[in-house]
């Protein structure tokens, strides 16, 4: 079988690539434990976790969640194919797009990110616009503009870059302030209003922003408000050394977009949408999360800890997690998977804004709270 | 958990307390109420303090620390003075400690409920709180199961049942009733957590007020009717009544048989009747003293002097079927050895009287002194006076005349009381009298004289006719009851059945003390003593030769120091030494028995619960909670924050490392089962959704196996000391949930 990002099969992802990439009809993620870190380019491995997901084809799984798992596991090794070795970033991409959410990717300029966001918007088949945030940006420039037809002597709805399902938000903390909350409204209810009248933004609607790290030059704070709208945030980092000569075989004389097939619709990912949110959350987890969320605001080292919008952020993100693992129900184990990518970005600790700090604290919390209370 | 904590220990508290109100109808007075509520309060908060470190409790030290700390507790309570600086237990104070429950235990012995609270029962009382208090502690806020400590509550409670069945009021029951309530309540209250801590405090109080709030508003001590009345309650039938339906018994069946080498066979007594109201004879109503205890030896028998000949013999009796109150032993017990010590005695009559025991399977010997007075010694004994023995020398006004008529007959020309008694004896012994089981079964005054004319009887009218004839002279006279010799199985060793249920005379001689007579010539009746022959010459003149001499020797030499060292210093030596190192002895065998029970407890816990968590059917949230038990219980406990499954995954991968070949293929699908199978039970949500979801099969088999692989593992990774632990002192079981 061949196994597009091995890094110790370069061959076979270029055939594969070549070939279109024939979806396989069952797509079994390997049976074994692997932590994401240990294996990072191995799209055997199973979708973020330390456990093993439930073979697809398992008997008693439901065969709705089985075709979920199908398409997820499809878009990955899609996206695979293009952005070498960021298997992690590819997932969690694909959970917050399940999960109904928006993606903050973060990092250094030049590692992929838009690279990223592109690929997925090819890879679900939707409209893919991008907007390069600017200091001069204005709101209207994302959200679109009335003009006046002199013809009809009527108002014309002129939509603006935001009118897409997929959204790349380069740069997003360029933009001004104002810009920046124009973002708020289309992110956080699925339409845009504009001179009073509402417009519904085409679904699924996706916002996948990128951020170079504030210390940057030219760069404004994303407000806190806005920064608790995404789902999660991710730094893709720097490739490992074999992926990058890789990048560079490919990267440099042809767009590595260009042959990436859609292996999915709009619709399938709206059914998938439905089913992820159709899972049931027993009492028992919701209470582990809530412990969870309590424990971030109650840390010492945190001045404002999660709100409770990150609290439903992530349980949708735990849902779709426990699906792609093939399971009809979510666990703390899938919680755990997750909430360092989904808490993270919500809580200011003391130490100002550094991430792996963060990302410490959230694991800290993760470690001292039970499972069980 | 804290909150939870306290409510547990509230309740222990409060339940305890209320078992003291129940256990107050064993005494009269309250002064061992405060030092029990002291150690149960200590006992109980210092449990409370303990497990509030989550390092000790998970140590499992709890238990250990309390009992030091109770132990400590006690000493103070019970024994200050022998304490070091006031604190330090010493060698000594252990000792005292001990020589002072085995006080409470003798007392125990000797009185009836409801009694005084001797230091003893007090120190008995502090100790057995202390212990219960740290066992129902335990049971409460270690293992969670208040059900079994409050069956443990009603245990106690058999004690006043048992001991003062009398004393027992309503609001005794209703004061054990509401503590039993207050500990099956105890999981209730600590659900109730979030309600604050009013309403378990408040039902607590409640509780404690009805319990010790009701018997303050009701008439109890006062109302106790005085103790010697209650002592008095010892029933014994009078055997003189069932002598003739004995007599007339045909079962072989022997009713005891004894082994003694006493040349003169003499009757064994069960007791003497010296009542006689002109219908029948009773035994005098006496005062039962607790403290008279057979096994610590009798007194010196009634009025015999030093001069008085007498010899040491003992006898060995092993009981049958005989459901009596009365020891069967010959005239005058001095020392009776292998019966309890309730069995107690009469001083004036020597008859042995059990305090709720009957002789029926008693083996036991006697030690008795025999009197075999001279002639001569009979001779001189001056006659009573009349005031000491009014009770021995009274007969109904309605006695007809020719009793005493034919008495004076009888012993016309006797020169003094013995030549009296030895020809009222041939009287009745010549050929004039027939024995015959035909005579009326009634012992009135008519039937004496009846007899007298009818000249025909067995041993009641006999027995009966010379002790009515013999007090008409002023002699004082009883008449013993109990068995003839009876027959003879072997050497030494006779058989008495009920049909050699006798009654004789008992004639009191100053000087000489209480003498038998045999005035009966047929049925089971053995000879007449020698004492009692025609003119004291056939027996004083073939015994006395030999023996007297010897015996008088003897007697001077042995007899005063042995008769009044052997009971009186026996009395004190026996008693100091049961109390000084016998009490000790069998209590050593019995604490360390109890402290080894108390140790295996957790290691039994553990395996109850074990045996529940995988019982079928397997219920696989408890088959996880043994996983993760066996995980504590070898310190491998995973984190509280760890899922079920990637703990299960842990194990699976290091069984699957060591697992045989056989089940390599198999065993670790259990595990994933088992994980399935738990996050299933915990977080689907079925109601929400319709996704279908095969539930992973378990089978019992494969999860023992499982189970087993996990100990196995553990054993493998831990250091020896660390797996013995485990089973023996397994920390789960302290574990909290």
């Amino acid at each position: 079988m061949s196994i597009p990002s091995d890094p110790q099969q370069p061959l076979s992802r270029r055939q594969a690539r070549e070939s279109g990439y024939p979806v396989p009809q069952s797509q079994q993620p390997a049976h074994g434990s692997s932590a994401v870190g240990s294996q990072p380019s191995g799209a055997q491995a199973p979708f973020i976790s330390s456990q093993p997901a439930a073979p697809a084809g398992r008997q008693g799984v439901d065969p709705r969640i089985q075709h979920v798992q199908r398409i997820a596991e499809n878009a990955r090794r899609a996206m695979n194919s293009v952005l070498d070795g960021k298997d992690r970033v590819v997932q969690i991409a694909l959970i917050t797009l399940l999960a109904g959410g928006h993606l903050l990717l973060e990092d250094v300029p030049g590692v992929g990110k838009t690279l990223l966001a592109k690929s997925l918007g090819r890879v679900v088949d939707g409209s893919v616009k991008r907007i390069q945030f600017t200091p001069d940006l204005l709101p209207s420039d994302v959200i679109g503009v009335n003009l006046f037809n002199q013809e009809s002597r009527h108002f014309e709805f002129r939509p603006g870059p935001v009118f897409a399902n997929i959204v790349i938000a380069d740069e997003i903390n360029r933009a001004s302030p104002k810009t920046q909350s124009a973002m708020l409204e289309c992110m956080a209810e699925s339409q845009a209003s504009i001179d009073g009248t509402t417009y519904p933004l085409p679904a699924p609607f996706m916002v996948v922003a990128t951020q170079n790290p504030i210390d940057m030059e030219g760069t404004y704070s994303l407000p806190e408000a806005q920064r608790d709208r995404f789902t999660a945030r991710v730094s893709i980092g720097y490739p490992d050394q074999a992926s990058e000569i890789e990048l560079l075989d490919h990267h440099v004389d042809h767009d590595p977009l260009a042959k990436l097939p859609a292996v999915t619709s709009l619709e399938e990912i709206m059914q998938a949408r439905e089913i992820v949110r159709h899972i049931g959350a027993t009492h028992e987890l919701r209470a582990y999360i809530v412990a969870l969320l309590e424990a971030t605001r109650s840390d010492p080292a945190v001045a404002l800890g999660s709100s409770p919008r990150g609290g439903v952020q992530l349980l949708r993100a735990a849902k779709a997690h426990a699906v792609l693992h093939g399971r009809g129900y979510a666990t703390p184990a899938d919680v755990q998977a997750l909430a360092v990518d989904v808490l993270a970005h919500r809580i200011i600790t003391h130490d100002g804004e550094d991430h792996e700090h963060a990302a410490e604290i959230i694991r800290a919390t993760l470690s001292r709270t039970p499972v069980r209370s | 958990m804290n909150s939870r904590l306290w409510i547990g220990t509230l309740a222990v508290i409060a339940s305890m307390s209320l078992l003291a109100v129940a256990m107050s109808s064993v005494f009269i007075d309250f002064n061992w109420l405060p030092p029990v509520l002291i150690i149960v309060l200590v006992v109980a908060l210092s449990g409370a303090l303990l497990r509030m470190s989550s390092r000790i409790q998970a140590s499992g030290l709890t238990v250990l620390l309390q009992l030091v700390i109770g132990l400590i507790t006690v000493l103070i309570l019970c024994v200050p003075h022998t304490l070091a600086f006031g604190i330090l237990p010493t060698p000594a104070s252990m000792f005292e400690l001990f020589a002072q429950l085995g006080t409470g235990i003798d007392d125990m012995y000797k009185v009836i409920a409801p009694a005084d609270s001797t230091p003893g029962f007090t120190t008995i009382l502090i100790v057995g709180f202390g212990l219960i208090t740290m066992l129902i502690d335990g049971l409460v806020s270690d293992l969670h199961v208040p059900k079994v400590a409050g069956v443990l509550l009603l245990l106690v409670y058999c004690i006043p049942v048992f001991l003062a069945p009398n004393e027992l009021r309503w609001w005794h029951f209703a004061a054990v009733g509401a503590a039993f309530i207050v500990l099956m309540l105890t999981p209730y209250f600590e659900q109730a957590e979030s309600f604050g801590p009013l309403p378990p405090l408040l039902a607590g109080g409640l509780a404690l007020l009805l319990g010790v709030g009701i018997p303050v508003l009701l008439p109890d001590v006062s109302v106790r009717p005085p103790r010697q009345s209650q002592l008095a309650d010892i029933t014994v039938v009078n055997p003189f009544l069932d002598l003739r339906s004995n007599l007339a018994d045909q079962s072989d069946k022997p009713v005891f048989a004894y082994s003694s080498s006493d040349p003169l066979q003499p009757p064994i007594r069960l007791t003497s009747v010296s009542e006689f109201d002109g219908q029948t004879w009773k035994p005098a109503e006496f005062d039962i003293d607790p403290f008279a205890i057979a096994v610590d030896g009798l007194p010196n028998p009634q009025g015999v002097s030093t001069d008085t000949t007498t010899t040491e013999q003992t006898m060995n009796v092993n009981v049958g079927g005989f459901d009596q109150s009365y020891l069967p032993a010959p005239y005058a017990p001095a020392q009776v050895d292998g019966v309890s010590r309730r069995w107690i005695f009469d001083k004036d009559t020597l008859t042995i009287v059990g305090n709720g025991e009957i002789a029926a399977d008693q083996e036991y010997s006697v030690t008795y002194t025999s009197v075999e007075p001279t002639a001569e010694e009979l001779e001189s004994s001056e006659p009573v006076t009349a005031g000491q023995f009014a009770d021995t020398l009274a007969l109904p006004d309605d006695m007809p005349s020719v009793v005493s008529d034919t008495a004076d007959e009888v012993t016309a020309g006797a020169r003094n009381q013995w030549e009296q008694a030895v020809m009222l004896q041939e009287y009745f012994r010549s050929d004039q009298f027939e024995y015959s089981l035909d005579a009326p079964e009634e012992a009135s005054s008519d039937a004496i004289a009846d007899f007298l004319s009818e000249k025909s009887g067995y041993c009641v009218q006999f027995s009966g006719a010379m002790t009515a004839m013999a007090r008409s002279l002023g002699i004082p006279a009883r008449i013993a009851v109990g068995f003839a010799p009876g027959e003879e199985t072997g050497e030494n060793a006779y058989e008495v059945a009920m049909s050699d249920a006798h009654a004789w005379p008992e004639l009191y001689f100053d000087g000489i003390g209480w003498v038998r007579f045999e005035p009966t010539p047929g049925g089971p009746a053995g000879t007449p003593p020698p004492w009692s022959q025609t003119d004291g010459s056939a027996g004083a003149e073939d015994e006395p030769t030999e023996e007297p001499t010897e015996e008088a020797t003897e007697e001077a030499t042995e007899e005063p120091t042995a008769a009044e060292t052997t009971p009186a210093a026996e009395d004190e030596t026996a008693g100091a030494d049961a109390e000084a190192d016998g009490m000790p002895l069998w209590w050593i065998p019995v604490a360390v028995l109890a402290l080894l029970l108390l140790a295996a407890l957790p290691a039994l816990v553990r395996i109850l619960q074990r045996r529940k968590r995988l019982g079928e059917p397997l219920d696989p949230e408890a088959v996880w909670e043994e996983i993760h038990a066996l995980g504590v219980d070898y310190k491998l406990a995973p984190a509280a924050s760890l899922p079920v499954r990637d703990h299960l995954d842990e194990l699976r991968a290091a069984v699957a490392e060591q697992s045989s070949d056989a089940n390599a293929d198999y065993l670790p699908a259990v595990f994933e089962d088992l994980g399935e199978a738990v996050d299933q039970a915990r977080y689907l949500d079925r109601s929400r959704s319709d996704l279908k979801h095969a539930a992973p099969h378990i089978d019992k088999a494969g999860i023992d196996e499982a189970v087993e692989s996990v100990r196995a593992h553990y054993d493998r990774v831990t250091p020896r000391s660390t797996s013995l632990l485990a089973r023996l002192w397994p920390a789960s079981v302290f574990h909290r949930r």
